[in-house]
């Protein structure tokens, strides 16, 4: 298992579990993204910046820190 | 007449529907949660009157933030009979109907408007919308609102449904599920009969954590109940063995994603949008910060020029005006006083602070609309974020250095309190184009450019600190970034002028009155020679503390009604234009950075009422106040060596 915030530009990555409080795990599931989602990372900043990764047709930058209590495996 | 509740996914067009339709009276956005009040409009199609209710972009109605809440509060709390115009973003389909399918719970007359069917096109996505309106047992309407096609369509539809009792077909959840959903319903009883809400709606909602629906629920049962409610609820939860509202939630997904398979067909995506490509500049690690810095030059540039051209020519008018009033009220008179304020006062607002405003929230609008202002808070999380703050809160800080009363206004953006307060505070301390006209013609001039640039960067140095503090202090864990990242799309440019309309008005009728009211202050302060008794008072601080001379004490309350007096106040105050004859280099600065940061100016104080509420606003005053003091005297001290 490794985090979303350490897989590379262009591999699939397949959520599995998000370490953290309630808040955001509310709004991350509001914008899709939950056990089992397969997200495609787009994009990755320098110096820790946000991500972007795409499924189901949209675009979601997701903040460095957040991303790093996203866990899961590269598919 | 009609009740129609606008409700739709951020960025799903749902704001350019009810623009196209009402015109000068909503703002449509596409960064999730701006619209954070909601708007209504009544208007007349073929004869029949519609009111049209605009609710905030909600992803889904189990809330997480103040936006979300309101519309569920809003479907709560509405008596009337009202039906629901869901608007969905077709190239996101699946996601968008997780919503709809919660929607359907309401059972509630519904019509559906496939949204941004182009977009969906493009990406090679075919929707068959009557198969869709089938399933959900609601008319479905293909739309491009930004075009305005299918929107007639829509309200065609929408004026005959009422009419029809069709019921909604509602979504069916695993056997388990729906058990939960009827012991809940049967422990409910009798006590929502009285609502115009299905108790299946808030049932579920009520497993799923709503705080809402947990709120209303606590009021209508007695403490027993109430607990054995929750017990049930938590007797599942530990049987199911995941958290309920995940567990619903991906029910839900699964279900959006099987009606998906159902009702579209993908194919293959027309050649690669040449706006997508757009985002390997704008986001780029090297190309989207240059990008990022010429845009807001030229935003910048623009903006100044409009205003250096536009001032002059207002300026001269009223002071014609003034002139005007001179003769007949006699210049001595405490009338000509009074009514010399008040013009004053008006034609500054209209003459000093509008011409930098408008084209200010002109690009701005601009910047919301084409989906650009997402990628300027992707850009800057992370310096942000090390000051403590969200990527967003880039929003309110650009517009400070224009005008200090948008900035506080558009907080609104930020979902955190802990957020909005620390942006609202800094935004006060960073200099606005009043402030900048008294550090250029005092400092700039009298000293030199550099050392005016310099102000600028211990503003911005002081700016990142004071995040930086304040964020300990608060202590809370600011929420993730979260943000989606729109499609670009071309704004309509009847959308931007109503927007830019409707925070210009936002502005006038907080800042107006007391630009007007400050003015007359003023003018009562020379007519009644209440000057110098005024500047005996304050020595104790101005030349005491802060070692200047006694004379600039009045300034020092001017500036509180009106910064951009401030210089001119000054040249008064002395009896001349040459401030050295009456001030040292090292007074001028102290001076200059004493204002630059002393006291939020009354407009914005008004604004930060209405934001952050009094006690913040007066926090917010008293901190920027004690930031103020300590350079000036920090400067006063430092300047013995130079």
């Amino acid at each position: 298992m490794t985090s979303l915030a350490k897989t590379e530009k262009g591999k699939k990555f397949k959520v599995c579990d998000i370490i953290s409080d309630k808040l955001n795990e509310v709004n991350l599931m509001n914008l899709g993204i939950s056990q089992g989602i397969i997200l495609e990372v787009v994009r990755k900043s320098p110096l820790k910046g946000p991500l972007i990764v795409s499924f189901g047709g949209s675009e979601i930058a997701i903040g460095y820190n957040l991303a790093e209590k996203i866990f899961g495996k590269r598919v | 007449m009609i009740k129609v509740l606008l409700i739709g996914q951020p960025n799903s067009g749902k704001s350019t529907i009810f623009n196209s339709v009402i015109g000068y009276k909503s703002i449509s956005s596409n960064i999730a949660g701006v619209t954070v009040e909601f708007t209504t409009g009544k208007t007349v199609i073929d004869y029949r009157t519609f009111e049209l209710v605009d609710l905030p972009g909600t992803y889904s109605l189990i809330s997480s933030d103040e936006a979300e809440a309101l519309a569920v509060n809003y479907l709560l709390e509405e008596k009337e009979d009202f039906l629901i115009l869901n608007v969905i973003d077709s190239s996101v389909l699946t996601r968008s109907l997780e919503l709809t399918i919660q929607l359907l719970e309401l059972q509630k007359p519904m019509v559906v408007a496939l949204n941004m069917i182009d977009d969906a096109e493009r990406k090679g996505i075919e929707i068959n919308a009557d198969k869709l309106s089938e399933i959900l047992g609601v008319p479905v309407i293909k739309t491009i609102a930004s075009k305005g096609i299918g929107v007639s369509e829509l309200f065609d539809k929408i004026s005959i449904h009422p009419r029809f009792i069709t019921k909604q077909n509602p979504f069916y959840y695993s056997e388990g599920a729906e058990n939960m959903i009827s012991d809940l319903k049967a422990a409910f009883m009798d006590k929502f009969d009285g609502l115009k809400i299905s108790k299946r709606f808030i049932a579920i909602q009520f497993i799923e954590n709503n705080l809402i629906i947990h709120e209303k629920c606590k009021k209508l049962f007695l403490k027993e109940e109430f607990e054995n409610i929750i017990e049930m609820v938590q007797r599942y939860e530990t049987e199911c063995g995941k958290k309920l509202n995940i567990f619903f939630h991906k029910e839900r997904h699964l279900g959006a994603f099987q009606i998906f398979e159902e009702v579209a067909k993908v194919g293959q995506k027309r050649k690669k949008d040449f706006l997508v490509k757009l985002d390997d500049i704008f986001m780029h690690s090297f190309w989207g910060y240059l990008s990022l810095a010429s845009i807001m030059f030229i935003m910048f540039q623009a903006i100044f020029s409009f205003g250096g051209f536009a001032e002059p020519l207002f300026l001269e008018n009223f002071g014609k005006i003034s002139d005007l009033l001179a003769n007949y009220f006699g210049q001595d008179s405490l009338l000509h006083s009074i009514t010399h304020g008040a013009i004053v006062g008006f034609g500054g607002g209209i003459a000093i602070v509008i011409p930098y405003l408008l084209p200010f929230f002109l690009i701005l609008a601009f910047m919301e609309d084409t989906g650009y202002l997402a990628r300027i808070a992707y850009l800057l999380d992370s310096i942000m974020h090390k000051i403590g703050l969200h990527g967003l809160s880039v929003v309110p800080l650009i517009l400070g250095y224009g005008c200090t009363v948008p900035a506080i206004i558009s907080t609104r953006i930020l979902k955190s309190r802990k957020d909005k307060f620390i942006t609202a505070a800094l935004s006060t301390l960073i200099p606005c184009t009043a402030r900048m006209t008294t550090i250029f013609a005092l400092v700039g001039f009298f000293i030199s450019i550099k050392a005016a640039i310099m102000i600028y960067v211990i503003n911005l140095i002081i700016v990142a600190v004071s995040g930086k503090i304040l964020s300990k202090i608060f202590n809370e864990v600011s929420p993730g970034f979260i943000l989606e990242m729109p499609k670009y799309h071309l704004p309509s440019i009847k959308v931007l002028l109503n927007k830019t309309w409707y925070r210009l008005k936002e502005f006038v009728v907080i800042a107006w009155p007391l630009l007007i009211i400050g003015s007359i202050i003023l003018e009562l302060i020379n007519y009644f020679n209440l000057t110098s008794g005024i500047n005996s008072f304050l020595s104790p601080f101005t030349e005491g503390i802060l070692g200047l001379p006694a004379i600039v004490g009045i300034t020092l309350i001017f500036g509180i009604m009106r910064k951009e007096l401030t210089i001119i106040l000054l040249f008064a105050a002395i009896g001349t234009n040459d401030v050295l004859k009456v001030m040292t280099v090292s007074q001028i600065f102290s001076y200059t950075i004493f204002i630059t940061f002393y006291v939020p100016c009354l407009a914005t104080f008004a604004a930060l009422v209405k934001e952050i509420k009094l006690s913040n606003a007066l926090l917010v005053s008293f901190f920027s106040f004690v930031i103020a003091v300590i350079l000036a005297v920090f400067f006063r001290f430092i300047g013995v060596f130079f």
